[in-house]
C-alpha cells in the first residue's frame, strides 16, 4: 500500500502557484510503465472507505511551473518528466491529449499542431532512446523543433 | 504564523481606540445577524457538535482564526474579522483580506464601504489557476478492486477556453495527510479514528489521470458544475484560505467527498449539500446529491487504459490478436513475414494493442524489468514509422453511469420456509452492493458488502401462533467477492475476502463467527456474433477457499476448513441469476465435511427494487453420518 506523502500543500509564493517539487525538473524519469497495487493491497483500503483514492495523495507533486528551467520552455520539462509514459505512447502515435498538452505549454498555436505532432512522431527514436528520461527526451525534443521551420519560433 | 496572529491581534486593539464605525448598537445588531447566517458558517466550517449542540468548526488550525475563541464561536470571530477587514492604506499582502478573500468578499455585501485592499500573491495565484469552472471528478470502481467502490472525488479548475488541455488544469484534493513512517495497520487505525489531519491540495489534474486512468485503469467520471463566474471565484478564494490549515479526516463521515461539498457549500448561498451527509458521505452520493440540486451540467466520460484495451482488441481479428501476444513475446516478429504481409493499417492496430499489452503486464503484472522496458521503446518506435492515425473506432461509453445504479443502502424483507418451518426475514445493509443486486452503474463482478444484518423470525410450529421465535441470523461484516473475467489479453484474479456471523440451515444450528478467504479465476462466457454484437451467457468462476469459523457448538470451539467454490452469474439489467456450489472438508478443529449448493433468481422492478427469489440447501458429514438442511425464500430489496 502506497503510502501518502505530505506534499504540494498550498504554498503560498510570489511568482508560482504552489511551491516545486523538491525533485525539480527533469531529473530522469525514465519511460518504464509504472506498476499499480495488488488485489491484496486493496482489502484494506476497503475497510478505510476510499483511502486507495487518497493513498497517492502528493506523490507526484508536480507543479506547472518549475523553477529550475528558464525561458520560453519553463515548465515544459516538468510536464514532460511527469507524463513520461503516456507521452511515449502518443509521440508514437503522432496523436493523443497528453501529446496536445505538451503543445498547449509550448504554446504552440492551433495551425502547427499537425507539424509539431509530426515532427515528434518521426523524431520518437531521438527522443525516447533506451538510456530515454525526461531530460533526454527534452532535448530530443528541442532538437526536432529547431529542424522545423514552422517550430523554430517556439524555441525563442 | 503566531507572529501573524499576534499582528492581527495588535491592529485590533488599535482598532478599539479608534472611534471606528464597529461599536454602535446598530452594527453589534447586524453582527449578531451575520454571524447567526449560514453562509458564514459554511465559511468557516461551523458544524453543530452532534452531541452537545454547540457550533465547532471543523478547521482544527489556529490561524484559520482571529478570534481566541473562533473555533467554537462564530459570533466572536465575525467580531474579530470585521474591524480588521474595515482597515486602509495596508501593506500589499498584509491585510485580512488577502488572508480571507472569500469571507471578505462575502461580508462586503453588508459593509459596502470596506476598501480592497492589495493582495499581489493572490491575484497572482489566482491567474496562475485560472478557475472559471468547476467540475467534480468522480473516478469510477475498477475491476479487481471492490474497495474502489467507494471511489474518492476531486474538483477540476477549468479554464475559460474550452479548448484548453483539461490534462493541464488544477484540480482540488482533499486528503489524509499520512505520516508517512506509520505502517499500515496504523495507517488505517489511525485513518478511521480520525489521527490524522485532513490537507486540501492542489495537483495538476494530469497527476491524477495517470493515477486513475493508467495505473488504476479505472474510469472517470467528469461532471461539470453549472456555477456562475461569482461562485467559482469564490470557491478559489475560498481554497486558499484553507491554505497551511488542518481539517479533521475521518474516513466515513469527514473524507474527501464531504470535505468537497462543504468547499462548495462556502462558495454560493446557492449552495447547501454537505449537510445531507451528517453520517457517512459516499463519494457516490455526493454526486447524486449534486445532480439532485441541479448544480450539474455535462457529464464526459474518460476511459481507462482497461477499457481502451478491451474494446481495441475487440476490433482485432484472431490472427492479429494471436500476432499482437506473440509480439510481446518476441519482438523481433515486426521483422517476420507475418506481420510485414499486413497492411500499414493493420500493422499499427497490432503494435498498438501490443503495447497496450505489455503496459497492462507491467502495470498490473508487475513485470516491469529492463527487458520489458527495452520490448516497449521497440514497439512504439516500431508504431512511430507508421504513419496511419486513429486505427480504432472510439471508446463507447457505458450505458449507465456509476452515479445512475441503485441506491446505497438495501432494506430486505422475505418470506420463506426451512427445514419445513415457515420464517419472515427483515435485513438492513448500510452498503454497498453484492453479485446478486440490480447491476446497472456497477462493475460486473464486484462486490462489497459492510454491515449488512439479517434478523428471521421462525415459525416452529404452523398451527400455533406460541413458536415464534426471532434470532440473528446473519451479521456481514465486511464482505468483498472480485470476479475479474479473464480473457485473452488481461487476466485478473478474483478473489473473495468475507467475516462476520452466520448460522448453518440445520435445525437448531447456533451463531458462529467466520472468516472466509478465497482466490481463484473466473470467465466470461459471452460469445461474440458474426454481426459484431456479443450474447451474454454469464461468467462462471472457481474459487479455492479457506474457511474458519469459531463457535461453541463446534468441538474445540472452531473449525478450520478448506476446498472450492464453483459457481455461475449472470447479471442482466433485467434478470439477475447465480448458481454457485462448495465443498469444504475440515483441516483442523471439529471435523466435519461441508457441502452447498445456492440457487438464485432476481428481477428488477424498478431502478431501487428487485424481487428475488433463492433456494439452498446443505449438508455436514460427520463420521460419516449426514444431517441437512435447506431453505427457500421470496424477497424484495429496496436501495434508500
Amino acid at each position: 500500500m502506497k503510502k501518502i506523502i505530505a506534499g504540494a500543500i498550498l504554498a503560498a509564493s510570489s511568482t508560482m502557484a504552489f511551491a516545486a517539487s523538491p525533485a525539480g525538473c527533469g531529473l530522469g524519469t525514465a519511460v518504464v510503465f509504472k506498476d499499480a497495487n495488488e488485489w491484496h493491497e486493496h482489502v484494506l483500503a476497503a475497510t478505510t472507505n476510499g483511502t486507495s483514492g487518497n493513498q497517492t495523495f502528493g506523490m507526484t507533486s508536480g507543479t506547472l511551473g518549475c523553477e529550475a528551467a528558464n525561458g520560453p520552455l519553463a515548465g515544459v520539462q516538468t510536464f514532460m518528466d511527469n507524463n513520461m509514459d503516456q507521452l511515449a505512447m502518443d509521440v508514437s502515435k503522432g496523436q493523443g491529449e497528453t501529446l496536445d498538452a505538451l503543445a498547449q505549454i509550448i504554446g504552440v498555436q492551433q495551425s502547427d499542431t499537425s507539424a509539431f505532432n509530426a515532427a515528434m512522431q518521426a523524431n520518437f527514436d531521438s527522443m525516447f532512446s533506451a538510456e530515454a528520461t525526461s531530460a533526454t527526451a527534452y532535448e530530443g525534443m528541442q532538437e526536432a523543433m529547431q529542424t522545423s521551420v514552422e517550430l523554430q519560433k517556439y524555441l525563442g | 504564523m503566531f507572529f501573524l496572529k499576534k499582528s492581527y491581534a495588535a491592529c485590533f486593539i488599535i482598532s478599539l481606540l479608534t472611534p471606528f464605525q464597529s461599536y454602535s448598537a446598530e452594527s453589534s445588531q447586524t453582527i449578531q445577524k451575520i454571524s447567526a447566517m449560514q453562509q458564514w458558517q459554511h465559511l468557516l466550517h461551523y458544524r453543530s457538535h452532534s452531541i452537545l449542540g454547540y457550533m465547532e468548526s471543523e478547521n482544527d488550525s489556529d490561524n484559520f482564526f482571529i478570534s481566541e475563541m473562533g473555533k467554537v464561536d462564530p459570533h466572536s470571530e465575525l467580531l474579530a474579522e470585521v474591524p480588521l477587514f474595515a482597515m486602509q492604506n495596508q501593506l500589499d499582502n498584509e491585510s485580512l483580506q488577502c488572508r480571507f478573500p472569500a469571507r471578505y468578499h462575502w461580508l462586503k455585501q453588508f459593509y459596502p464601504d470596506w476598501v480592497d485592499q492589495p493582495c499581489s500573491e493572490l491575484s497572482a495565484w489566482k491567474d496562475e489557476i485560472d478557475a472559471h469552472k468547476l467540475t467534480l471528478i468522480f473516478p469510477a470502481s475498477y475491476l479487481n478492486s471492490p474497495s474502489s467502490m467507494y471511489g474518492h472525488s476531486l474538483i477540476r479548475l477549468d479554464k475559460e477556453d474550452e479548448s484548453k488541455s483539461k490534462l493541464l488544469s488544477y484540480s482540488v484534493n482533499f486528503a489524509a495527510n499520512a505520516d508517512p513512517t506509520d505502517n499500515e495497520l496504523v495507517f488505517s487505525y489511525k485513518g478511521l479514528a480520525g489521527g490524522y489531519p485532513g490537507v486540501v491540495s492542489i495537483l495538476p489534474y494530469y497527476a491524477k489521470v495517470n493515477e486513475y486512468s493508467h495505473l488504476e485503469h479505472r474510469d472517470v467520471w467528469e461532471y461539470q458544475l453549472n456555477l456562475t463566474e461569482q461562485e467559482v471565484d469564490q470557491f478559489v478564494n475560498h481554497i486558499w484560505e484553507t491554505k497551511e490549515t488542518e481539517f479533521d479526516y475521518f474516513f466515513f463521515d469527514e473524507n474527501c467527498s464531504y470535505r468537497l461539498l462543504a468547499l462548495l457549500d462556502a462558495s454560493s448561498e446557492r449552495i447547501n449539500v454537505a449537510d445531507d451527509f451528517s453520517l457517512k458521505a459516499m463519494p457516490i452520493d455526493t454526486i447524486r446529491s449534486l445532480i439532485d440540486s441541479d448544480k450539474v451540467g455535462e457529464v464526459e466520460y474518460r476511459p481507462s487504459s482497461g477499457v481502451m484495451l478491451n474494446q481495441q482488441q475487440e476490433q482485432l481479428s484472431d490472427e492479429q490478436k494471436i500476432l499482437a501476444v506473440n509480439i510481446v513475446e518476441n519482438v523481433d516478429l515486426i521483422n517476420d513475414e507475418e506481420f510485414l504481409s499486413l497492411t500499414s493499417f493493420e500493422q499499427a492496430q497490432v503494435l498498438e494493442i501490443s503495447i497496450s499489452y505489455l503496459r497492462y503486464l507491467v502495470v498490473k503484472k508487475k513485470q516491469r524489468s529492463p527487458e520489458n522496458r527495452k520490448k516497449s521503446l521497440a514497439l512504439l518506435s516500431a508504431r512511430s514509422k507508421i504513419s496511419v492515425q486513429d486505427v480504432f473506432q472510439p471508446i463507447v461509453e457505458p450505458e449507465v453511469r456509476d452515479d445512475q445504479g441503485h441506491l446505497t443502502h438495501r432494506a430486505t424483507v422475505a418470506l420463506g420456509q426451512q427445514n419445513g418451518d415457515g420464517f419472515i426475514d427483515l435485513g438492513m445493509r448500510i452498503a454497498y452492493h453484492e453479485l446478486m443486486d440490480l447491476p446497472d452503474g456497477f462493475i460486473r463482478g464486484g462486490q462489497i458488502e459492510m454491515g449488512a444484518l439479517t434478523l428471521r423470525g421462525i415459525n416452529k410450529d404452523s398451527t400455533s401462533r406460541d413458536d415464534f421465535s426471532l434470532q440473528l441470523q446473519r451479521f456481514k461484516v465486511i464482505n468483498i467477492l472480485s470476479l475479474g473475467a479473464r480473457d485473452y489479453f488481461q487476466q485478473p484474479i478474483s478473489w473473495r475476502v468475507s467475516t462476520g456471523f452466520d448460522r448453518f440451515i440445520l435445525e437448531g444450528s447456533d451463531l458462529f463467527a467466520h472468516l472466509d478467504v478465497g482466490g481463484g479465476y473466473s470467465y466470461d462466457l459471452s460469445i461474440k456474433n458474426k454481426d459484431k454484437t456479443s450474447s451474454d451467457y454469464g461468467q462462471i468462476y472457481g474459487l479455492l477457499e479457506t474457511r474458519l469459523k469459531a463457535s461453541g457448538q463446534f468441538e474445540d470451539d472452531y473449525q478450520l476448513s478448506a476446498g472450492a467454490q464453483i459457481g455461475w452469474l449472470y447479471q442482466g439489467s433485467q434478470w439477475q441469476m447465480k448458481a454457485h456450489g462448495s465443498w469444504l472438508p475440515s483441516v483442523l478443529g471439529d471435523d466435519f465435511d461441508y457441502q452447498d449448493i445456492v440457487l438464485s433468481l432476481g428481477s428488477k422492478l424498478d431502478r431501487n427494487l428487485q424481487i428475488r427469489v433463492e433456494a439452498s440447501q446443505q449438508w455436514l458429514t460427520k463420521s460419516g453420518r449426514a444431517s441437512d438442511g435447506d431453505s427457500v425464500s421470496l424477497g424484495l430489496n429496496w436501495y434508500f
